[in-house]
């Protein structure tokens, strides 16, 4: 019985391979329109061809050319032709409140408890390995990364996301720090929700120097627990926020 | 293979030739491209990033295919090109992808390389430099070791030229020369492991150059090569 089953699941997956890879091009879709609404790609950036995003990516041209079809269809990126052409993030295409908004309304629960638990864990590990291995002038070189208290909240969302990759990259682990590169890419902007509250950037900047003074002490055990509060601090705002969204999603349907 | 060194002195004078040769060479190369784009800029001091890049394409190639790097180009200082803020005219990859052309609005942090010790440090010196090994999570995500020489037109440094190599490239070229070498390790100017004879001692790992018997300085290089703990 069961060897039949298998025996006709491996049949079925054969008959449905082709498809997935029409999935994947969704699937890329997706991957570049969070690279492009994170910030992760700056506006007028050029995206790698479409063989070598293919390469990247590890699906067929096709794949990629359907996907940049969406892309573009979304209106994040231009493409023009000939000498100097390429594919480019268009203005204006990173992030909106509204759309972080919406993202984060459609995440479940658990999918935001999911991602939050991963994205802490890989950062605050990143930390303690930082602090670790890195030396004292390393460490205060991340002082100039830190946003400025006049920074636009876009331009301080960009500054966090770049202290978080410096801190990767100090623990000498290529591995490690494109981990982050992709966790920033599919969920860093989510992350820094909270960051639109003069107040709360106020507390997370004080965050960035206690873990950068632990980072310069040398200190991992305290940079991991500086790290690991801070993060889940903001998180839990992001939190508050979904329910305070799927609250509103739910109302007009019950007034109805 | 190779006779064995009988000392530390021979072992140490074995990596350091490894060394240097290495380098000696590409700098060579990362010279040529510093002279072409000193070219570019004399023969048109309003010079835009395009026809920059068309100068320096052939012999950032020629780089890419006379040395095991992943990466070579050129790397425009702040606000010395016409049409653009920042430039990198760098290419990299099997397929000599030119590096994304950064559209850099002023006050965005991501993509501003100008603050990083291999630009950095030929600007505030004037002196060829090797960075590393760190993650260039800038432009290969891989863990690197980053040639770069100034290039100066008429006193004023324009950028660097410059070319990655992959740590693990690097580790496989010392390999014979660290072979039976004890405790042999090649440091960088922070004190940092860059190859070492010592499985157990990890690359970038900080070591202390006291603890060893010998120290050799390689000339014109930011290294030291340790020996007889």
């Amino acid at each position: 019985m069961a060897e039949v089953r298998r025996h006709r699941s491996r049949a079925r997956g054969a008959i449905f391979a082709p498809l997935s890879d029409v999935g994947r091009a969704g699937q890329v879709e997706q991957r570049l329109t969070e690279a492009i609404r994170s910030g992760v790609l700056a506006e007028g950036e050029r995206l790698p061809s479409e063989p070598e995003l293919a390469a990247m990516l590890g699906v067929a041209v096709v794949t990629v050319r359907e996907a940049l079809i969406g892309v573009r269809a979304q209106g994040l990126v231009t493409t023009s032709r000939g000498r100097g052409g390429g594919t480019f993030v268009a203005a204006g295409a990173t992030a909106d409140e509204e759309a972080l908004a919406e993202r984060l309304g459609q995440m479940s629960r658990a999918e935001l408890q999911d991602r939050s638990t991963h994205y802490v864990l890989v950062l605050a590990g990143c930390a303690e390995l930082a602090a670790e291995r890195a030396d004292a002038s390393e460490a205060e070189s991340l002082r100039s990364l830190l946003p400025r208290d006049d920074d636009a909240v876009g331009a301080w969302r960009h500054a966090d996301a770049e202290l978080w990759l410096s801190i990767a990259a100090l623990t000498q682990s290529a591995r490690l720090t494109r981990e982050v590169v992709r966790l920033e890419a599919d969920f860093g902007m989510v992350a820094r929700i909270p960051l639109g509250d003069p107040a709360v950037r106020v507390q997370v900047r004080a965050g960035h120097d206690r873990l950068i003074d632990a980072i310069g002490a040398a200190d991992p055990d305290t940079a991991r627990h500086c790290a690991r509060t801070d993060l889940q601090r903001t998180l839990d705002g992001v939190a508050r926020t979904q329910a305070e969204l799927h609250d509103r999603n739910r109302m007009p349907r019950s007034a109805s | 293979m190779s006779t064995m060194p009988t000392t530390v002195s021979d072992s140490l004078a074995r990596c350091a030739l490894a060394v240097t040769a290495y380098f000696s060479a590409l700098f060579g190369s990362l010279e040529v491209i510093g002279d072409r784009v000193t070219d570019a800029f004399r023969s048109d001091p309003g010079l835009a990033a395009a026809p920059l890049g068309e100068a320096v394409q052939p012999v950032a190639a020629a780089t890419l295919a006379a040395h095991p790097v992943v990466g070579a180009g050129f790397v425009a200082a702040p606000s010395v090109l016409a049409d653009r803020e920042l430039y990198l005219a760098w290419w990299q990859g099997e397929e000599q992808q030119l590096l994304a052309e950064r559209g850099v609005p002023i006050g965005h942090h991501v993509f501003d390389y100008t603050r990083h010790e291999w630009f950095q440090v030929p600007l505030t010196t004037g002196q060829r430099h090797v960075t590393g090994p760190y993650v260039d999570y800038v432009c290969t995500d891989e863990y690197v070791l980053t040639a770069t020489v100034p290039v100066l037109v008429g006193g004023r440094m324009v950028g660097v030229a410059g070319a990655d190599t992959r740590l693990e490239t690097f580790e496989q070229l010392m390999r014979e020369p660290l072979r039976h070498a004890g405790d042999v390790v090649l440091i960088n100017a922070h004190d940092r492991c860059v190859v070492a004879a010592d499985p157990l001692l990890r690359s970038g790992q900080k070591v202390d150059p006291t603890s060893y018997a010998v120290a050799q300085a390689l000339p014109g290089f930011p290294f030291r090569v340790l020996g007889g703990a």
